[in-house]
């Protein structure tokens, strides 16, 4: 090495932090020369920084993440509990009406309001394992232990 | 940085249940990864088998991934890099070799030197360009632990603290494994860079 700014400018060049070595590198035509064969060996390492996957390794993990996407219709856990809540208290009041055999005028409306009932009923089943689902768990430690 | 920002808005995401934007984060890193991988094992059967293992832990424990601990990318390839190190040292069982032998404590020889050099087959020599193949030849030659660190670092521009996290180092010490690392090469491949 022929000085010590020569020498810190090739670190920095080796560390990948070029705007650290310009200066030196203006003025200092040797570790020009150095910077360029370098550079070469740093492009080349840059290479294949992406490569297309093979499919046989990509299936079983698209896979993985179509089943934990889970259906194509995301429930919000927490409006469709809301909802479910008030769907089953419809249905359940509903039923109760009908066991205690209470005239209705027109049975359309009751029909149409059991149906929905039943829908937002099982909106709440579905919703319920999910919003009792802590998204927050036990933090990982990285550096440390393996995730 | 703006693509560590929308990584962790992702994960947030995800977080809260949005499953379906995990598909995001594989889309923005598994050819990164890959890529990383097949350069580190030289392997392709070793680097399909890591990528799978490396995205099923990612699905089964984002969960637990906390932004505040390192970025979602440095988690991503510290993950990799246990994956890499848990089958070399399977295979090394496997083989009936030497089981957990003591480590060295010098910086060099740590827990990545348990992966094997790449091994370069003759289609590999035939087909690579002349100076891809001395790279690859040259990276064969040099500690894992500093080739993984190149790697990260000049391949897919992993930031010093990032390195850290994935290596499991301080700052410095990943600093001195790409430096080292980056020297070798450059003496090895001088004769097709001067």
């Amino acid at each position: 090495m022929r000085d010590p700014s020569c020498q810190r400018a090739l670190e920095s060049l080796c560390l990948g932090l070029p705007d650290a070595a310009r200066e030196h590198l203006e003025v200092c035509v040797l570790c020009r020369e150095e910077a360029e064969g370098l550079g070469r060996v740093l492009d080349e390492l840059a290479e294949g920084v992406e490569l297309r996957v093979p499919q046989r390794a990509e299936a079983p993990v698209l896979n993985a993440l179509r089943a934990a996407a889970g259906p194509c219709f995301a429930i919000k856990p927490l409006p469709a509990f809301v909802l479910g809540a008030l769907g089953l208290g419809s249905f359940v009041t509903l039923v109760s009406f009908i066991l205690a055999q209470t005239p209705v005028a027109d049975a359309a409306p009751l029909a149409a309001v059991l149906l929905v009932g039943t829908y937002l009923s099982i909106c709440a089943v579905v919703s319920l394992p999910l919003l009792l689902r802590s998204p927050a768990r036990k933090a990982p430690t990285l550096g440390e232990s393996r995730p | 940085m703006a693509a560590e920002k929308s990584d962790r808005i992702l994960v947030e995401e995800i977080q809260r249940g949005d499953r379906r934007r995990l598909a995001g984060l594989y889309e923005r890193y598994s050819k990164r990864l890959y890529g990383y991988l097949l350069r580190l094992t030289r392997d392709e059967a070793a680097a399909e088998d890591v990528f799978q293992e490396t995205w099923m832990k990612v699905i089964e424990s984002i969960d637990a991934f906390d932004p505040a601990r390192g970025s979602f990318r440095a988690w991503v390839f510290r993950i990799a890099s246990n994956a890499v190190i848990d089958r070399a040292r399977y295979e090394k069982v496997r083989r009936g070799r030497e089981l957990d032998a003591p480590v060295s404590n010098e910086e060099d020889t740590r827990w990545i030197d348990h992966v094997p050099s790449p091994e370069i087959g003759p289609e590999g020599r035939a087909g690579a360009a002349e100076v891809g193949r001395a790279m690859t030849e040259a990276l064969a030659g040099i500690p894992a632990v500093q080739r993984s660190a190149v790697l990260l670092r000049h391949q897919q521009g992993l930031s010093y603290r990032e390195l850290a996290v994935v290596l499991g180092t301080p700052e410095g010490t990943a600093k001195v494994l790409v430096h080292r690392g980056v020297i070798v090469l450059r003496k090895r491949l001088a004769e097709y860079v001067s």
